[in-house]
C-alpha cells in the first residue's frame, strides 16, 4: 500500500523517521515475545482500570506501528499485530510527546477519516507516551473502545503510572552498549 | 462486505517500499540500501517488479540486519502484510477472518 500524503509530509509525522529514535527503538527489543510476555498484565490493568475493552503497549515504527502487547484485540488486526502509521492513533503521542486523548473519534479532526474508525468500530482512546530516559518516545499504552466517552484526570494519571511500569520493565531489558 | 477498496488500501509497490526507505536514510542511502537487499536475494531482473512475496522478502531480509534500518523492516513488513490481510479478508474488530 503506497504511504498517504500525510505520511509524506514531513511536519505531520517527521519526528517518527528520526534515526535516533528508531535505533532507540532497535536497542529495547520490541519485538520478540518476551517483550509480549512482560507486558501482558500491564494492558490487562489497564483495560480494568479504565473500563475499556482493548488495551494495547504500541511501537511506532516510522511508516507501522507494532502491537508490543494487546488486550481484547481481535479479527486482522490482532493477527497482523499492527497497522500503517497513518491509521495509527498513537503516533499523534509520539509525534507530539504528550498525551493524546479522543473522545468521539467520528467527530476527532485528526481521526475521522481512519478506516480503524469507519470500519473497525473504533470510537474513543486516550493514549500517553512512552519516553524514554534518553528523551525518545518510542510508543504508546493506550486504551480504546467503541463508544464514545470522556477521560478524567484521574483516568489519564492511572494510564501514566501503567505507561511508567511498562517502561521500566521495557528498560529493564536494554541491549548493554 | 468490506474489502481493501473500503480501506482504501493500494497493491504496495516496489517504487513505494524503497521510497519509504530512502525518507529516512535519504535517496542514495536508500537507494544502496535496497539494491544490496536485492541483490543478496537474488532479485536483480529490472524487468520485472518485485512481488508482495519478494517485498516482504525484502523486509525480512532488512529486519534481520538490526539497528534502525531493521526496524524499518519491520515497518515495511506490517504495511504488507495488512494489504495482504485485508485484500483477502471481510472481516474487522471481533471478528474472524472466515466470518
Amino acid at each position: 500500500m503506497e504511504p498517504s500524503d500525510a505520511l509524506k509530509d514531513r511536519s505531520t509525522f517527521g519526528r517518527l523517521r528520526d534515526q535516533g529514535r528508531l535505533s532507540e527503538i532497535a536497542d529495547l527489543d520490541l519485538f520478540s515475545s518476551e517483550t509480549q510476555r512482560i507486558l501482558d498484565d500491564i494492558v490487562k490493568r489497564a483495560a480494568e482500570q479504565l473500563r475499556l475493552p482493548i488495551s494495547l503497549v504500541t511501537v511506532v515504527l516510522d511508516h507501522a506501528q507494532h502491537f508490543a502487547a494487546s488486550q481484547g484485540l481481535n479479527g486482522w488486526l490482532r493477527d497482523v499485530g499492527g497497522t500503517p502509521v497513518e491509521w495509527s492513533f498513537c503516533a499523534h503521542a509520539v509525534q507530539s510527546g504528550e498525551p493524546f486523548v479522543v473522545e468521539d473519534a467520528r467527530t476527532h479532526p485528526a481521526v475521522k477519516d481512519i478506516p480503524l474508525v469507519e470500519h473497525d468500530g473504533v470510537r474513543c482512546y486516550a493514549g500517553v507516551p512512552l519516553i524514554t530516559p534518553r528523551g525518545y518516545p518510542i510508543g504508546t499504552l493506550c486504551v480504546v473502545g467503541s463508544e464514545a466517552r470522556t477521560f478524567s484526570e484521574d483516568d489519564l494519571a492511572a494510564l501514566r503510572a501503567l505507561a511508567d511500569e511498562a517502561l521500566e520493565r521495557i528498560e529493564a531489558r536494554r541491549k548493554p552498549e | 462486505m468490506l474489502t481493501a477498496d473500503d480501506y482504501r488500501l493500494t497493491i504496495p509497490s516496489e517504487d513505494g517500499s524503497r521510497s519509504a526507505l530512502q525518507r529516512v536514510l535519504g535517496s542514495q542511502e536508500g537507494l544502496r540500501m535496497w539494491n544490496r537487499a536485492c541483490e543478496a536475494l537474488g532479485f536483480r531482473d529490472p524487468r520485472e517488479p518485485l512481488t508482495i512475496p519478494q517485498l516482504k522478502a525484502v523486509a525480512d531480509y532488512l529486519s534481520r540486519g538490526g539497528g534502525f534500518v531493521g526496524v524499518m523492516g519491520v515497518s515495511l513488513r506490517i504495511r504488507l502484510s495488512t494489504y495482504e490481510t485485508l485484500a483477502g479478508s471481510s472481516a474487522g474488530f471481533g471478528q474472524d477472518h472466515d466470518s
